[in-house]
């Protein structure tokens, strides 16, 4: 054999080993699909997957993507087909192992239609509601965390601020609580769930209010002013301005002027939406649902379980968030360990 | 001052190169005399010196045309064009005096000095223009290049003015949301100008973004230069490569050859094949100038056999076929032209991931597929022809034996197409994303010699490159910096029309394009309406993907030579297809941009389905 057909023989060889080994690795290395229900700007999800990334940076033995379906933005029908469509084609290129999905819409829109799909876990995140309506409580591949609104932790709050305000003000009715809430499918979620809980005592709670549009909302705030004494809020962000005008409204306009028209003092039950202007919220920590989401992607990666054996499980921790300058403009005083636990967590604001 | 250098300097074609590189290049550079009558070179002779002539006349004599007589500027072109052999001959009718310059140390030249080219392919192409024209083009070569000077001057104050005015005009803009804002507006007004007065080449201009967004501060270099460890830089990088050696492999003329085989004789299969090899070139040679070059010498070598009267009408014919087959689906595939990528790093990861080589293909098949069945029903009508050929099987075959068997460089292009659709095809098993498997395949083409050192240094488009790295990063700092998000406040009557009645945006797409094409080269309108619009598309939940091929699509769209430096090319090569030498031409031109608007249309519940819409 010549010199230079050996060389190009072993350069040959060499090229089709090393092409062949990298294929092989690629083509067994698992993969995780992480579907978000809102965009990568949204403060919740940008929580929920530093959740995410506390359990999966510095592994690479597995290979991860990100999916935007940016429902919190564009959430009429025509999109939400579109977003529908373009998750599921995703879906079905990636092919992952572990299908990661967060919120409600990428269970309505996406996860729900891989139910019992051979080879493909869901671990879910982030449902607001029952997983009934979604087949999971029959599914064999399913698993995940379900978000639930820290109804008991609000109530103490409310209780504890109230107590307060009492020292000031002889009252001899119960407190009275209402949840004002938009369009958003999680909103609706929030409203049932708050509508399930039993154990309000000794607030009275009286139910949700639907606001449409933001004049709508806006109407409502002031009607409710000397009728409630506290406003629970969670969903705004698909607020359209008006009947005519579909063009939501930004979050930050909503609660600033919510927080400067509402008599009654405004709570939020997601974290940001203190970031958005509100008083005080206490809302379910997106990290330990990224985390706990994660973990449970890495126990079925890892081959140790299947998703049926891992048992759904219910959010527990939870994050406190204050504004100080809505606190001294009504004059409410919280406890201190409110304010060290926002400040630990970086969810203080002046 | 010798002589020989004072006429070098006094050449315009020269004056952008610096003073060190024109002395590197004079020892090259050889005086000579001709007498009069003497030949300087003849037509099918090699191509091996480009010429400069200092003082007399030389007649240029070209099959089927006048002959003409120059009397300054350069001769033999063709030398520092990549032409094998001369395409026309040079006597001279007085005495004369001319520098001959070695297309080798031209061709170093070329490489630092890009424009150049421009100027050559320029001078050719009028040169063939003023064949028909007669005597007067001097005149309008010497106002052109007047006019050039005055422009150019106009744009250098203007890049100067219109920044500073742009930042003090946005002081009083309430909605700018920081003076970053203002700083990032002002840079990239200026780079704008130089782009639509064409000051310099493309990649300068972004050059100067990049350095005055990190000398301001603006942003950091790590934000700036992320177009440069892009996956849309190493996929345009790896595509450029192997379209170089695809391009030169000459696989493309033996497939010509091959399709030309089935009906020789026939003048609209002539056609066909012309259009078919532009066609099947056109995802794999990431330039459309890269295309004309493969094909532009066929057209000429039929047209060579074809007699007299039969002449202009073919010609007119074949012009369109090659010119559509090597341009009409340059949006379809993403690795069909260098500009693609461009709008590939202008949409966010998200898409960029989906928008793969092979969904992009996807998502345009539908609209290319009604193009391709328009146009081909359009040209069988306007350009309907019974005439035979006098080309014989017999003829084709002898060719193919002078092409002996695939050559190593053919099989090396066969192995890269093969590996590049082989993967798109199991990219379900391997999973490697698609940039890296062409990097994987430039690779392989590195490392068993088929692409030389030298090559990869001298034919992969590098300034093209830098460019593209720069876009992508200047996407990165609006976004950074919050105007993509005033843009869209800004458009909100367009943004109205994107979400709301996007049939009716399509037509006003269509026709800002056209409009706007007639003034401006592909690079700059692309890279302006991309800029523009698809940042806005995100924001109110208008597919970006889609915009972005819209942009492409109409903005692939010429009447006139001058719109397409490609058409230039293949009037310079072939010396047909020029609108003046049949009056279909134009008109056929204007109908293709209502074809496309027909296809887009069309495309439209296609689109719908795919979740696109």
């Amino acid at each position: 054999m010549k010199r230079s057909s050996l060389i190009t023989l072993t350069m040959a060889l060499f090229f089709v080993v090393m092409g062949a080994v990298i294929v092989w690795i690629n083509s067994h290395k698992p993969r995780i699909l992480v579907l978000h229900s809102y965009d990568s700007d949204y403060v919740w999800t940008q929580e929920v997957t530093v959740g995410l990334e506390r359990v999966l940076n510095g592994k690479n033995w597995f290979s991860a993507r990100h999916h935007y379906m940016k429902t919190n933005k564009f959430n009429d029908e025509e999109n939400l087909r579109r977003a529908s469509i373009a998750a599921r084609r995703v879906v079905d290129e990636f092919q992952p192992d572990v299908l990661l999905a967060i919120d409600d819409y990428a269970q309505q829109l996406v996860a729900m239609h891989y139910v019992d799909r051979q080879g493909l876990n869901i671990v879910f995140a982030g449902i607001n509601g029952t997983i009934e309506p979604y087949n999971y409580h029959i599914a064999t591949n399913v698993t995940g965390i379900l978000e639930r609104k820290q109804v008991a932790a609000i109530r103490e709050a409310i209780l504890m601020i109230d107590w307060q305000q009492r020292q000031f003000r002889a009252v001899d009715r119960p407190i009275r609580a209402v949840y004002l809430y938009d369009p958003a499918y999680s909103a609706q979620q929030d409203a049932d769930y708050l509508a399930g809980f039993t154990g309000w005592e000794p607030i009275d709670y009286q139910g949700a209010i639907f606001a449409r549009d933001f004049d709508e909302w806006q109407r409502i705030v002031k009607d409710l002013a000397g009728k409630v004494d506290y406003l629970l809020v969670s969903g705004y962000r698909n607020l359209p301005r008006s009947a005519t005008n579909q063009t939501f409204v930004k979050p930050e306009e909503v609660m600033r002027f919510t927080e400067v028209n509402s008599a009654a003092p405004v709570i939020g039950m997601n974290v940001f939406n203190t970031k958005d202007g509100a008083m005080l919220s206490i809302g379910v920590s997106p990290y330990e649902q990224g985390e706990t989401a994660a973990s449970m992607a890495l126990e079925i990666l890892g081959g140790a379980k299947k998703s049926r054996d891992i048992p759904i499980r219910i959010a527990r921790q939870y994050v406190i968030a204050l504004r100080n300058g809505a606190l001294i403009q009504r004059n409410i005083r919280v406890p201190q360990m409110f304010e060290a636990f926002a400040r630990a967590t970086d969810n203080y604001y002046e | 001052m010798s002589e020989k250098l004072k006429a070098f300097l006094a050449e315009p074609l020269f004056r952008n190169c610096s003073p060190q590189d024109i002395s590197r290049f004079l020892p090259s550079v050889k005086e000579e005399m001709l007498s009069s009558g003497q030949t300087l070179f003849m037509d099918g002779k090699p191509a091996t010196r480009v010429f400069l002539l200092v003082a007399g006349e030389v007649k240029l004599a070209a099959k089927g045309r006048d002959d003409r007589t120059a009397t300054d500027g350069t001769l033999g072109e063709e030398a520092a064009l990549g032409f094998k052999h001369y395409t026309m001959t040079a006597t001279a009718v007085s005495d004369a005096r001319l520098l001959a310059m070695p297309k080798e140390q031209f061709g170093q030249l070329l490489a630092k000095y890009p424009g150049l080219k421009d100027g050559l392919l320029q001078s050719y192409a009028l040169r063939f223009h003023a064949l028909e024209a007669g005597g007067a083009e001097q005149q309008t070569v010497a106002a052109d290049q007047a006019t050039a000077g005055v422009r150019q001057a106009i744009g250098w104050l203007l890049a100067t003015i219109v920044p500073i005015a742009v930042f003090f005009f946005l002081k009083t803009d309430p909605t700018i949301s920081s003076e970053q804002s203002r700083y990032f507006l002002a840079i990239i007004s200026s780079v704008a100008v130089m782009w639509i007065f064409q000051l310099v080449a493309d990649f300068i201009p972004a050059m100067f973004a990049i350095l005055a967004i990190i000398l301001l501060g603006l942003s950091t270099p790590a934000t700036v230069l992320s177009g440069f460890a892009s996956n849309g830089f190493f996929m345009a990088m790896s595509v450029l490569g192997l379209g170089t050696l695809i391009r030169g492999s000459g696989l493309g003329y033996r497939v010509l050859l091959l399709l030309l085989r089935v009906r020789p004789a026939s003048r609209m299969w002539h056609n066909c094949s012309v259009f078919s090899v532009g066609f099947l070139l056109t995802p794999i040679v990431p330039t459309a100038n890269g295309r004309v070059a493969v094909v532009a010498p066929f057209v000429q070598e039929i047209l060579e056999s074809t007699e007299k009267k039969d002449y202009q009408p073919e010609a007119a014919a074949l012009s369109i076929s090659a010119l559509s087959g090597v341009s009409l689906f340059s949006s379809s595939f993403l690795s069909s032209k260098s500009i693609n990528f461009i709008v590939f790093g202008a949409l966010p990861a998200q898409e960029q991931a989906q928008f793969n080589w092979f969904h992009w293909f996807v998502a345009a098949s539908f609209c290319s597929a009604v193009l391709l069945a328009l146009y081909l029903a359009s040209f069988s009508i306007v350009f309907k022809s019974r005439n035979r050929s006098t080309l014989t099987r017999a003829i084709v075959d002898e060719q193919l034996t002078a092409l002996g068997p695939l050559q190593k460089t053919e099989w090396a292009a066969l192995f890269g197409m093969l590996v590049f659709a082989g993967s798109l095809a199991t990219s379900a098993i391997h999973r490697i994303d698609l940039p890296w498997v062409a990097l994987s395949i430039l690779f392989g083409l590195l490392i068993f010699g088929f692409l030389s050192k030298s090559e990869f240094q001298k034919k992969i488009d590098w300034p093209f490159l830098f460019f593209l790295g720069s876009l992508v990063g200047l996407v990165d700092v609006m976004k950074e910096v919050n105007v993509d998000k005033w843009l869209t406040l800004k458009f909100v009557w367009l943004n109205g029309y994107m979400a709301d009645n996007f049939p009716l945006f399509i037509v006003m797409l269509a026709v800002a394009l056209f409009l706007v094409r007639l003034l401006l080269p592909i690079n700059a309108t692309v890279v302006i309406f991309a800029t523009l619009l698809i940042p806005t598309a995100v924001n109110i939940g208008v597919n970006p993907w889609l915009v972005g091929f819209l942009i492409l699509f109409f903005a692939e769209s010429f009447v006139l030579p001058y719109q397409a430096s490609y058409y230039m090319q293949y009037c310079s090569i072939t010396g047909v297809g020029l609108p003046s030498q049949d009056r279909r031409i134009i008109p056929f031109h204007l109908g293709l941009i209502a074809i496309k608007l027909a296809a887009v249309y069309a495309s439209l519940p296609f689109w719908k389905g795919m979740g696109l819409l």
